[in-house]
């Protein structure tokens, strides 16, 4: 039995080595009341404002260290460095809603909905929120990101930069996660059309 | 009146107070619990066989037993001060200390099945 054996018997069945002992860390606590939110500065997003009704939301999700959630946080709320009215998360903003799907019949379809932090005791995700008001393949998302960000660069290089760092943060984890959820409300009958023939009647 | 003497020598190790040991040979190790710091401990068959000598003993009579009992095994033996290494990190760890068990709340329990 497990808890007779005595250390000459595990001795005498494995043989006597250099005697090794060690300390096994077998949790890591931080502490519960670890203040996230920088004081003066609250969730990046209030909540979700959507004008004209979403298809679809895609949906990134990171699950980032504590450091790296508050560099996001941080990121968001940063002033512009221009000193122009807005928030870094403005600039992301209108790069999502305006320059996805630019020069294109889709153009105008995609909306920033906001970038979300969950920090709990176990777990600190953030998620970027994008809505869609016509679903799109992905071939057509990733296409609308490429050239949205191509632009940016062209049009300003600084500005560029600046929304690249804060999707390397996301982006470039192993654990991001991206989901494309179609949303029932805005493809049947619930609210009267659908959005291949759009608004009913219209 | 004559001069007052320790119970014990200076030398005498034992055990820390309260220690929980539970063996898992399958992993060929002893897992060792200090729950007055909360920690836990690995120690492989050499330094439990050390942890488990220190009764409150002086050192040498414990060197000598371990002597004694790695000559009974078969197979290679440690390197010489292999005990006192060993000894000097059970004492780092905590796991032992100096003096005798008498004074402490408990001496080493070997853990139940849970």
């Amino acid at each position: 039995m497990t808890d007779r054996i005595t250390p000459r018997e595990l001795l005498a069945r494995l043989g006597a080595g250099e005697p090794q002992a060690g300390e096994i860390v077998s949790e890591v606590r931080t502490e519960a009341a670890l203040p996230f939110f920088h004081e003066g500065s609250g969730a990046p997003a209030g909540g979700i404002t959507v004008t004209g009704s979403l298809a679809a939301i895609v949906s990134v999700t990171a699950e980032l260290s504590w450091q790296g959630a508050a560099a996001v946080q941080d990121w968001l709320t940063d002033p512009l460095p221009d000193g122009s009215l807005g928030t870094n998360e403005t600039e992301l903003g209108e790069l999502i809603s305006e320059g996805l799907f630019a020069d294109s019949e889709l153009a105008g379809t995609a909306r920033y909905l906001g970038t979300f932090i969950v920090a709990g005791q176990a777990k600190r995700s953030v998620k970027l929120l994008i809505g869609l008001t016509r679903p799109v393949s992905e071939a057509q998302y990733a296409t609308a990101w490429a050239k949205a960000l191509a632009a940016a660069k062209g049009a300003d290089r600084a500005r560029f930069d600046r929304i690249r760092s804060v999707l390397a943060m996301l982006l470039d984890e192993e654990n991001v996660k991206v989901e494309r959820l179609l949303l029932l409300s805005g493809v049947g009958d619930l609210i009267g059309h659908s959005i291949a023939s759009g608004p009913a009647g219209g | 009146m004559g001069l007052t003497l320790p119970s014990f020598p200076t030398d005498c190790v034992s055990a820390a107070p309260g220690l929980r040991l539970r063996p898992v040979p399958e992993m060929g190790t002893c897992l060792a619990y200090d729950p007055d710091r909360a920690r836990l401990h690995t120690l492989n068959p050499t330094a439990w066989l050390i942890l488990s000598l220190c009764d409150g003993r002086p050192r040498a009579a414990i060197a000598a037993e371990f002597a004694t009992t790695l000559r009974g095994l078969a197979g290679p033996a440690p390197e010489q001060g292999a005990f006192s290494r060993g000894l000097a990190r059970l004492m780092s760890l905590g796991l032992v200390i100096t003096g005798s068990p008498q004074t402490r709340s408990s001496s080493p329990q070997k853990e139940t099945a849970p």
